[in-house]
């Protein structure tokens, strides 16, 4: 069938193909994600109708509060580290010289090894009586600490993993949108005498002003449900303090086998994602104002 | 034009039922199984899972067993969301934590039905761990049939209790256990750090698959369950928490660390020398046995110890189950192979060639099995004959002892009384259920 590309219909025949796309693998799941958790649902099989019985245990369900703030911590530590180690990388290994190209290879590799390896290699890092970390800092009178077995270590090594695998990530991302920018800009802002810091507070900042939301809304989305990390190199613990939604949610379904509330989890943190995501936009379009 | 047209039509006809009537004398009934074994692979077990097909399929001509492995872990919840699909396979393998899963979910057939009815008194009899026999068994109908059990042992070093002089015989209580472990710990090169630790057992969270000392502690205190309900902010349960908190902190005896190791992490320091005495599942015997540097001699089995010293301790049952699915078109076959997988030949086999303690008496009983590689078995038959102990499969008990652990760390590092967080290990049961 042609259609005119002057006709009012043709935009919406072009973007027919992928929301049909989106309809069967986000918006199916989605819908039946919402059935399940308004249903008793356990060991798979709907059992009845329970309303929002499934939202309120879920709400007053403390090990869903200690997640939530797990959850919190996790993703704003992981978010702001993750982001400035990518921008530094990013704007470090722009050029394309020999080495700035090695260098960006090295970079790359913690992102191309997969999760549930590289967590399971760090978890023998921080282990204390056969990690190589102690091994190595050891002779150097450093405290003989667990940094596993204590709730803050134990955070501070998932922010770590995820700033160890996802920098590399924040790095491509930034760096497309630093190839992007005109070198004449710079080129003539130095003729007239900027300095480095000011180039990169008028020039490159307000230029990489999308690439920066796009990679922070996509790092964000990643730390908050993400549940390798958590999994593999912490276990959720100890005292739950590393337990974030994702992995709070896969025990609930497919460890407890009670799909109802774990259902209704996965509708909270969606909408969750949606507020945190709708609060970044937000900040950057009044940014942007203030800028006008 | 007619006779022709008569002539083409019945020789393809006839051509068509010469070559469908041979196909057909070959037809087979395709029985898919499910577990987490691969006959293609050469592991003890997976060489006696192979020998049984192979053993079955020559006596069944009309039937293929078809293997599809997978992840132990995501078995039963595969399992329940296929079965909600329809498209399970024939057979499923449970263990005893998805045991409750299994039984309450009714995707399971009745396997008197099927071919139990049959059977003789002594039959039945025969399998002589009548907890793991039972645990199944639900309104008179029994689900599933033990394949092989499991159980989870205290492993000691026995350099380790002679360079201490500790006769292993001695121990009997927690207490004494406790004791013994002062004296195993120890800093070999005075660097300030310990060197092997007295005791391990996992208390992560995570892949604890019932291998805490907690179990014997609270089941020999009294009854644990009722009716689903647990009874764990008792005296027993707070002394449970208690004595593993003071193993850390006060007798500094067990690292702080376990709190963040499951079942892995300590098998592998056990085997690596950092641990004096260990819980671990005794399936992993063998293993550690072969790859101890400390030398696989050195690898001994200690009795559960229990609060008071006129007995043992309870021996816990743990293991793999065979079930048939309930809506499995081919339920007949597959009940023919599951008696096969539990017949004296297969219990045979998953002895003598998978490593396993044998579930059949009468196998145990072979000369063949007198021989002294044998003998690690012993302990563990003696304490399932004696005092054996199933969770209750009736209730959902997932991650069961996952709470007893975070009831521990819960202490130790987020300030709260044993009986306080006993109490949430109770609401966090009863939320399962």
């Amino acid at each position: 069938m042609h259609i005119d590309p002057r006709s009012s219909w043709y935009p919406y025949r072009l973007v027919l193909p992928v929301l049909a796309i989106e309809l069967v693998f986000v918006g199916v799941p989605l819908v039946i994600g919402v059935y399940y958790s308004l249903h008793k649902a356990d060991y798979f099989q709907l059992s009845g109708f329970v309303g929002l019985a499934n939202y309120v245990t879920v709400i007053q369900s403390p090990i869903v509060r200690e997640s939530l703030a797990a959850t919190a911590i996790f993703s704003v530590f992981s978010l702001a580290v993750t982001f400035g180690v990518g921008l530094a990388l990013a704007l470090y290994l722009e050029r394309d010289t020999r080495l700035h190209v090695f260098a960006r290879a090295v970079v790359l590799v913690p992102y191309t090894i997969a999760m549930l390896v590289g967590s399971m290699l760090l978890k023998w890092i921080f282990s204390r009586d056969a990690g190589f970390l102690t091994m190595a800092l050891g002779p150097f009178g450093l405290p003989d600490a667990s940094i596993l077995a204590d709730p803050n270590g134990a955070m501070a090594a998932l922010v770590y993993n995820a700033v160890w695998r996802d920098s590399a990530f924040a790095m491509i991302l930034l760096m497309a949108g630093l190839k992007g920018i005109d070198p004449q800009m710079y080129a003539a802002a130095r003729v007239d005498g900027a300095s480095a810091w000011y180039r990169f507070r008028r020039i490159t900042l307000p230029l990489l002003r999308v690439p920066i939301l796009i990679t922070l809304i996509r790092l964000l989305i990643h730390f908050v449900n993400v549940l390798t990390f958590a999994l593999i190199l912490t276990g959720g613990g100890p005292n739950n303090a590393t337990q974030t939604m994702g992995l709070a949610m896969y025990r609930m379904g497919f460890v407890d086998f009670r799909l109802g509330p774990a259902n209704a989890l996965a509708f909270l943190v969606l909408l969750f994602n949606l507020v945190l995501i709708a609060i970044l936009l937000r900040l950057f379009r009044q940014r942007r104002g203030a800028a006008a | 034009m007619k006779t022709q047209l008569f002539r083409l039509v019945s020789r393809t006809l006839l051509a068509t039922f010469a070559f469908a009537l041979p196909l057909s004398a070959f037809a087979q009934t395709v029985v898919t199984m499910w577990t987490f074994l691969d006959p293609a692979k050469t592991t003890g077990r997976e060489v006696a899972l192979k020998g049984m097909i192979d053993s079955f399929e020559k006596a069944n001509p009309g039937v293929r067993i078809k293997v599809e492995p997978q992840v132990f872990s995501e078995l039963m919840a595969k399992f329940l969301a296929a079965h909600n699909t329809g498209s399970a396979p024939d057979i499923i393998w449970v263990n005893t934590e998805n045991m409750g899963a299994l039984v309450k979910s009714g995707a399971a057939a009745d396997l008197n039905e099927l071919f139990l009815r049959g059977w003789t008194k002594e039959q039945d009899a025969d399998f002589f761990v009548r907890a793991g026999w039972d645990a199944p068994m639900a309104g008179g109908k029994r689900y599933a049939v033990p394949l092989f059990h499991a159980t989870t042992s205290l492993f000691y070093r026995k350099d380790q209790f002679k360079e201490a002089g500790i006769d292993p015989a001695s121990i009997r209580t927690w207490d004494q256990l406790v004791e013994a472990a002062k004296k195993l710990t120890r800093d070999n090169d005075k660097d300030g750090r310990v060197d092997i630790w007295g005791f391990g057992t996992p208390l992560s969270t995570e892949r604890t698959g019932g291998t805490t000392a907690f179990t014997t502690m609270l089941v020999a205190g009294g009854k644990v369950w009722d009716n689903c309900k647990p009874n764990y902010s008792g005296d027993v349960g707070v002394r449970a928490v208690q004595l593993h908190v003071d193993m850390i902190n006060k007798h500094n005896v067990m690292p702080k660390e376990v709190i963040a190791n499951h079942v892995d992490d300590i098998a592998d320091q056990f085997i690596a020398g950092r641990y004096a005495i260990a819980t671990m599942p005794f399936a992993r015997y063998s293993q550690v046995q072969a790859q101890a540097k400390w030398g696989g001699d050195n690898l001994g089995v200690l009795p559960w110890p229990a609060w008071t010293a006129d007995k043992t301790g309870p021996q816990q049952v743990q293991g793999w189950w065979a079930a048939v699915w309930s809506k499995s078109k081919n339920a007949k076959q597959a009940g023919a192979f599951l008696e096969w997988m539990i017949g004296q030949d297969a219990v045979r086999a998953w002895t003598v060639t998978g490593g396993q303690v044998p579930t059949r008496m009468s196998v145990w009983k072979e000369p063949a099995l007198r021989a002294p590689k044998y003998d690690y078995m012993k302990a563990v038959i003696d304490g399932w004959s004696t005092n054996s102990f199933l969770v209750p499969t009736e209730c959902n008990t997932a991650r069961f002892d996952a709470d007893w652990n975070q009831a521990v760390q819960r202490v130790i590092v987020g300030g709260k009384t044993p009986k306080e967080a006993m109490q949430e290990a109770e609401k966090a049961f009863l939320a399962r259920q």
